[in-house]
C-alpha cells in the first residue's frame, strides 16, 4: 500500500523535477493542490481496500470524503487552473505574467484558497468522521444513537466546507464573467472606435 | 521512437482486466442464480417475487432517495456454534460425565439445574469441530443434542438481520438499493423487525413521534391532510400528540406512502440459505387431528376426540 503511494509520488517528482515548481504561479498552485488531493485520495482508497480496514470505512461517510477529494480536489481544481490559463487566450486578453489575465489574478487566488478551505472542511470531516462512525458501527455495544450523533456532527462541519466550496465556485464564476465582460467590452470599444472614426475627406469633392 | 502500440496495449490490458474483474467474474459468480430452497427444517422456495404493492414501493424508495441514508446489507463477521441439549435420556451419570469432559468449566454440582427445563443451550460460541465433538459425546451417553449454527457480527448483534445479506436476496428485485452510508439504521430486515405498516406510515409522516430524536426528514407530502367533515376516514392514521396533527384534521396516506410501507414490511433477511446458513427451531408439531385448535362447535363431550363418526 505504502509502496504504491511512494511510486506515485516518485513518478510525479520525476515529472516535475522539483516540488517548488508548483509554487511558480497560480495555475501551477491549482495543479499542486490537485495533485496533493489526488495522492491523498489514492492513499485513502488503498486503506479502504484492505479487507479488515474496510469494515471500518464501508457504509460510512469515508467514501464520500474520498470521492470529494477525487472529483473536486483533483478534477475540478486542475480544470480551474487550466481554464484560468486558456480562456484569456481564447478571448484575446493579454496574460499579465504569461499565465493569467491581470483582471482575474486576485479572484483566482481567492478561488484557490476558498477551494482548499472547502476541501479541508468537507473531505476532512467525512474521512475522520467516517472512521469514527465505522468504529462505532463495529461495536455492537455502542447504541446507534452514538453513530447518529457522530454523523450529525460530521454533516454540520461539512456544511461549513460546502459553503466555502460554494464561495470558491462563485469566485470562479465571477472570474469567468469578468473575462467575458472584458472581451465584449474590448469588442464593443473596437466597434465604437470603428463607428466613430473620422473618415478622411481630403480629395473628396462636394 | 513510436510507442503508440505499447501504450495501446497497456491501456487495452488495463481495461480488459477491469472488465474481467468487474463484469465477467461477478457474472460468473451470481449471473446464474435461481430460486432455491431454504436449508431450514421445512425447506421453502427462496426468494419469492415481491408482491405488486411492494414492487411499487421499491420505486418510491428509489425516488425518495432513501438509499442515501439507509443501507440494505447485513454484514457478518463469522459463524459460531452452540450445542443444544434436547433430551437427557435415561443414563444421566453418563451425560454428566460427557459434559465434564467436553464443557470447559462444567460444575457437576449444578448439573441438576443445568439439566432441567430442556431444551437448553449448554455451550455457546464454540467452533464447529468442538460442537460436533460435544454432541458426539452427549449422544454416546444417551442424550439428544444438536449443533446450532449462529451467525455473529456487529450487524447481527444489533438485530439488523439473522444472517448476512447474499446475492440471492435481491434475485427478483428490478433494482437494488444497497446504499453506501448508514446515517439511519440498516433496512435489510426491517420487515422482520417491525412488520406493522401503520407504524412505518406514522414514522414516514412524523419520524420523531415514533423514534425520539430521529434526524429523518418527515415525508409529509406522501400524505393527504384532510379536514374532518362528517366522520373520520377508515384510512386515516392514528397519531400520537407529538406528531402535531391539528385538531379537526386527519392524515390519510397516498398510494405512494402505502406502497413504500408495503415495500419496507416486505424486506426480510431471515431465511437460512446454503450460502448463509443458520439454525432455526423446528416448527411446532402438527395437531394429531384435523379439528380446529381451541374451541370447536362440537359438544364438550365430543371435543378432544378425533374426526371419527360419533357413535
Amino acid at each position: 500500500m505504502g509502496f504504491a503511494v511512494m511510486t506515485l509520488l516518485l513518478n510525479l517528482y520525476q515529472s516535475l523535477g522539483n516540488w517548488s515548481v508548483l509554487k511558480l504561479n497560480i495555475m501551477l498552485r491549482f495543479a499542486g493542490v490537485a495533485l496533493l488531493a489526488f495522492v491523498c485520495a489514492v492513499a485513502l482508497n488503498l486503506v479502504s481496500s484492505v479487507s479488515p480496514l474496510a469494515d471500518y470505512t464501508d457504509l460510512t461517510s469515508y467514501p464520500l470524503g474520498v470521492k470529494l477529494l477525487q472529483s473536486y480536489g483533483f478534477v475540478a481544481l486542475i480544470l480551474f487552473g487550466v481554464i484560468y490559463h486558456i480562456v484569456p487566450q481564447l478571448l484575446d486578453i493579454p496574460l499579465a505574467d504569461g499565465v493569467i489575465a491581470a483582471s482575474v489574478a486576485r479572484l483566482a487566488r481567492l478561488n484557490l484558497w476558498l477551494a482548499v478551505g472547502g476541501l479541508i472542511f468537507t473531505a476532512g470531516p467525512y474521512v475522520i468522521g467516517g472512521i469514527i462512525q465505522g468504529a462505532l458501527l463495529n461495536n455492537s455495544k455502542a447504541p446507534f444513537d452514538s453513530v447518529l450523533k457522530t454523523n450529525l456532527m460530521v454533516i454540520r462541519i461539512a456544511t461549513i466546507g460546502d459553503l466555502l466550496i460554494l464561495a470558491a465556485n462563485l469566485m470562479f464564476t465571477l472570474g469567468l464573467g469578468r473575462l467575458v465582460m472584458q472581451f465584449y467590452k474590448a469588442r464593443a470599444a473596437a466597434a465604437f472606435a470603428e463607428a466613430t472614426a473620422i473618415i478622411p475627406t481630403a480629395g473628396v469633392k462636394a | 521512437m513510436n510507442q503508440g502500440p505499447i501504450i495501446f496495449l497497456a491501456a487495452f490490458l488495463a481495461l480488459a482486466a477491469s472488465w474481467f474483474g468487474m463484469v465477467l467474474m461477478p457474472q460468473g459468480q451470481v449471473g446464474q442464480l435461481q430460486t432455491t430452497n431454504t436449508v431450514g427444517p421445512v425447506p421453502t422456495a427462496y426468494p419469492i417475487g415481491m408482491p405488486g404493492m411492494a414492487r411499487q414501493g421499491l420505486e418510491v424508495y428509489r425516488a425518495q432517495g432513501c438509499a442515501y441514508c439507509h443501507s440494505q446489507q447485513v454484514r457478518q463477521s463469522g459463524t459460531v456454534c452452540d450445542v443444544e441439549l434436547t433430551e437427557i435420556g435415561t443414563n444421566q451419570p453418563a451425560v454428566i460425565d460427557a459434559l465434564k469432559k467436553t464443557v470447559p468449566g462444567f460444575n457437576p454440582q449444578s448439573a441438576n439445574q443445568l439439566l432441567t427445563d430442556l431444551p437448553k443451550r449448554i455451550t455457546t460460541g464454540i467452533t464447529k469441530s468442538e460442537a460436533d465433538a460435544e454432541v458426539r459425546a452427549l449422544r454416546a451417553g444417551g442424550a439428544k443434542a444438536d449443533v446450532w449454527i449462529v451467525p455473529v457480527g456487529p450487524d447481527i448483534a444489533r438485530g439488523y438481520g439473522k444472517r448476512q445479506t447474499v446475492a440471492e436476496d435481491f434475485l427478483y428485485n428490478p433494482s437494488v438499493a444497497l446504499g453506501s452510508d448508514r446515517i439511519g439504521p440498516d433496512l435489510a430486515n426491517i420487515g422482520g423487525r417491525n412488520g406493522d405498516p401503520n407504524w412505518h406510515l406514522r414514522h414516514l409522516y412524523a419520524p420523531r413521534s415514533e423514534v425520539k430524536g430521529s434526524p429523518m426528514p418527515p415525508y409529509r407530502y406522501l400524505f393527504e391532510k384532510r379536514r374532518i367533515t362528517h366522520s373520520i376516514s377508515p384510512d386515516a392514521l392514528a397519531f400520537r400528540a407529538e406528531a402535531g396533527v391539528p385538531d379537526g384534521y386527519e392524515i390519510v396516506p397516498t398510494q405512494d406512502a402505502r406502497a413504500l410501507a408495503a415495500y419496507l414490511t416486505s424486506l426480510r433477511v431471515d431465511a437460512p440459505l446454503y450460502s448463509a446458513p443458520f439454525s432455526v427451531p423446528p416448527p411446532p408439531p402438527e395437531p394429531s387431528t384435523n379439528a380446529p385448535a381451541g374451541g370447536t362447535n362440537a359438544t364438550p363431550a365430543a371435543a378432544g376426540t378425533t374426526n371419527q363418526p360419533a357413535k
